[in-house]
């Protein structure tokens, strides 16, 4: 048995070219030779069973022996390395089983088969399941933190509401009936401008009705529709399981590939796409939400895809483009779901609950 | 399987003239990796994460052993146990800061306090082990900074690039480039960095006077056709993914610029298009593949960052010598992994 390789004594980084034999005393002979180590010539160590140690195979990355704790015998000879250590000391072969199991064409497909059920399992169900469950049970401290986003929002986009006092008024004393039922959200309603037609809530219970929004709604219904949409998203905690599904996703990530250095860039945009599905599902369950609620309330739902589709048209002016592959790939890309599902979800909701026109 | 790559080196080896420009190389195969990440990720998995330890002493090892320089490869050394162990107390101590944190707040500001005060220390141990880890022809790599060093480039570099707008943010990315390399060593010959503030400063204007001037025309354009308003998101979009490749290949390509060891100097030729073909690529197979693509994306990006840089020997590389021996442990590195800082 001979075994090609090269020698490093751990001492310089000059290499010179070897071979190692089994010698006679349960252990192994190195002779060192080669241009690169001329003035040695053809030089000759011995090394005892104790003083050798084989790192565990590794695919077919080239196999290292120490030697005597710091010197270092390398070879590509992965299956003369393994014969080696079997007429050595079957201690030497530890770590041999991972090899196998990771050249091993069904244990990989096997491998791969887990992953690909446990990483979809993970995110689709996993991830969202266990934020929720999460943001039941943290306790309000931490939801206190998120207040005070309106103060921030004043600053920056949002400005004084240009709808009369009265006016304001009104719409309070309209709505505040309605959202009597969720006196634990500490709901309160404010009037901004700015930010086209628009509506959200922020985490401490503030909903903001924009005056564009307010001009675009055409009834109280509609209005209120949107409101209880807001209310859904507060009642869920979509900014908190927001949050809390992106550091769950980063632990998940973490685990699965290892490191965060080199992989951010890769994972980076998969994610972000992520993040847009999962904030399209809370959409869907506010919009359930609000036509639930609608439905109690006895508003007619149908208020609901209508003011939806106006929202949708008011904010983006692609009438034409809005057929096809571009609405499907806008879709993916969206925070929102498109119009069409909302309103077909409507349509679902009064086949369920057997409204008929 | 087992085919002896080592050629003898030919006899007119000696004659070889100096500077030699070396490329280095990385010989890693997307599916070989794939095989070993994709068992090691599910033996992980099913340990609840014990196992990770090993898992990622074995991927790091294929990636660094596929690592070459003159024909000669890198090794990563690090024990499993060790990382075992240091992982156990981060996450620890990960834990009961989060708890001390949500109940009992005055005693959580002390222990943040005391956590920003720990980070240099952690940042420097951690780059210590990560160095030592890592041997290339059996002589390891070496850190040593000071406490002062790096709580310079951790705190207060970053602190001023903020507070000034980023006006001082080249002059920060250069002192921790210069605390990364300055510190470092292989064997007993330690790293030198010759950058200087200008060398990053002039491509932050660039930026900027590019940014701005978009900035500016596409503010005309909306003036001028509302219509066209809507193109205003999608090119700051892309505005910010160009700014992010061009951060990345022109900080990366004066760190190794401006870097040498012994007489020995290191050139880089990253490009933006070849890093954004890297990255497109890259993402549009993950996705096509539900993310079993990743570990071979791992390998794409590692053989692009690894095949552009270029050792330039104005010697033999066999004059290297290893230092003594030192301990290093491997919390620095755990807790920088679960507390997210890192320079």
């Amino acid at each position: 048995m001979n075994i090609k390789g090269y020698y490093l004594d751990g001492k310089s980084s000059k290499r010179h070219e070897a071979n190692l034999e089994l010698n006679s005393h349960n252990g192994i002979k190195l002779y060192l030779h080669g241009p690169s180590a001329q003035h040695i010539g053809q030089e000759l160590i011995m090394f005892h069973l104790d003083a050798i140690k084989i790192e565990s195979r590794l695919a077919n990355t080239a196999r290292e022996i120490t030697l005597a704790k710091e010197q270092l015998f390398i070879s590509y000879d992965n299956d003369g390395i393994d014969a080696l250590a079997s007429r050595l000391s079957p201690k030497l072969k530890q770590g041999n089983w991972l090899h196998k199991l990771e050249s091993n064409i069904s244990a990989i497909l096997i491998a791969t088969f887990i992953m690909i059920a446990l990483v979809y399992a993970a995110l689709i169900y996993g991830v969202p399941k266990s934020a929720h469950w999460l943001a039941d049970n943290l306790p309000n401290a931490v939801e206190a933190q998120l207040s005070d986003s309106l103060a921030l929002l004043d600053h920056s986009i949002l400005q004084e509401s240009q709808l009369s006092p009265a006016h304001q008024k009104d719409l309070k004393i309209l709505m505040a009936p309605y959202y009597q039922a969720f006196n634990q959200l500490n709901i309160r309603i404010e009037f901004r401008s700015g930010f086209g037609a628009n509506a959200f809530a922020l985490p401490d219970g503030t909903i903001v009705f924009t005056d564009d929004f307010i001009k675009l709604a055409k009834s109280d219904d509609e209005i209120l529709a949107v409101l209880y949409h807001e209310i859904g998203h507060l009642a869920n905690k979509h900014m908190l399981r927001r949050a809390l599904q992106a550091s769950l996703m980063g632990v998940f990530i973490l685990m699965v590939t290892g490191d965060l250095d080199t992989l951010d860039i890769i994972t980076g945009l998969p994610s972000l796409l992520l993040d847009l599905a999962y904030s399209r599902d809370f959409e869907v369950e506010a919009d359930q939400f609000a036509l639930e609620q609608m439905y109690l309330a006895d508003i007619p739902i149908d208020n609901f895809g209508v003011i939806m589709r106006r929202l949708a048209d008011a904010n983006i002016d692609d009438s034409e483009a809005d057929k096809g592959l571009f609405t499907k790939i806008q879709g993916y890309l969206s925070t929102h779901p498109i119009t069409e599902d909302r309103v077909q979800r409507v349509l679902d909701f009064k086949e369920a609950h057997g409204i008929i026109d | 399987m087992s085919e002896p790559v080592i050629t003898e080196r030919p006899p007119h080896f000696v004659a070889t003239q100096f500077p030699k420009k070396l490329p280095f190389e990385f010989r890693g195969k997307g599916f070989e990796y794939f095989k070993l990440w994709v068992v090691n990720t599910l033996l992980s998995v099913m340990t609840l994460g014990i196992y990770s330890a090993w898992a990622s002493v074995r991927n790091k090892r294929y990636l660094y052993a596929n690592l070459y320089l003159n024909n000669s490869h890198f090794r990563y050394l690090a024990n499993p146990i060790q990382i075992l162990k240091a992982r156990i107390i981060a996450v620890l101590f990960l834990v009961i800061y989060n708890i001390v944190l949500q109940t009992m707040p005055i005693i959580g500001l002390v222990l943040t306090v005391f956590l920003l005060i720990s980070i240099p220390y952690f940042i420097n141990k951690s780059m210590a082990f990560n160095r030592r880890m890592t041997s290339y022809k059996n002589i390891q790599f070496r850190f040593n900074a000071s406490y002062k060093q790096a709580f310079m480039v951790t705190l207060i570099w970053p602190l001023l690039g903020l507070l000034t707008l980023g006006l001082l943010y080249p002059k920060a990315l250069k002192e921790i480039h210069a605390y990364t390399a300055n510190n470092s060593a292989y064997g007993k010959s330690k790293f030198y960095f010759s950058a200087s503030t200008w060398d990053y400063g002039k491509p932050a204007l660039f930026a900027a006077a590019i940014v701005l001037s978009l900035g500016l025309s596409l503010w005309g354009i909306s003036l001028i056709w509302p219509s066209l308003q809507f193109i205003a998101p999608i090119i700051f979009v892309l505005t910010y993914f160009a700014l992010i490749i061009f951060f990345i290949v022109t900080v990366n390509n004066i760190f190794y610029q401006n870097l040498q060891v012994q007489k020995h100097q290191f050139t880089a030729n990253y490009t933006m298009g070849g890093l954004f073909k890297v990255i497109l690529i890259n993402t549009f197979l993950i996705m096509m593949s539900l993310g079993l693509y990743l570990p071979a994306a791992k390998i794409r990006l590692l053989k692009y960052l690894a095949e552009n840089v270029t050792l330039n020997a104005h010697d033999s590389l066999e004059n290297f010598s290893a230092a003594t021996p030192e301990n290093v442990s491997a919390l620095g590195e755990e807790m920088e992994q679960s507390f997210e800082f890192g320079v």
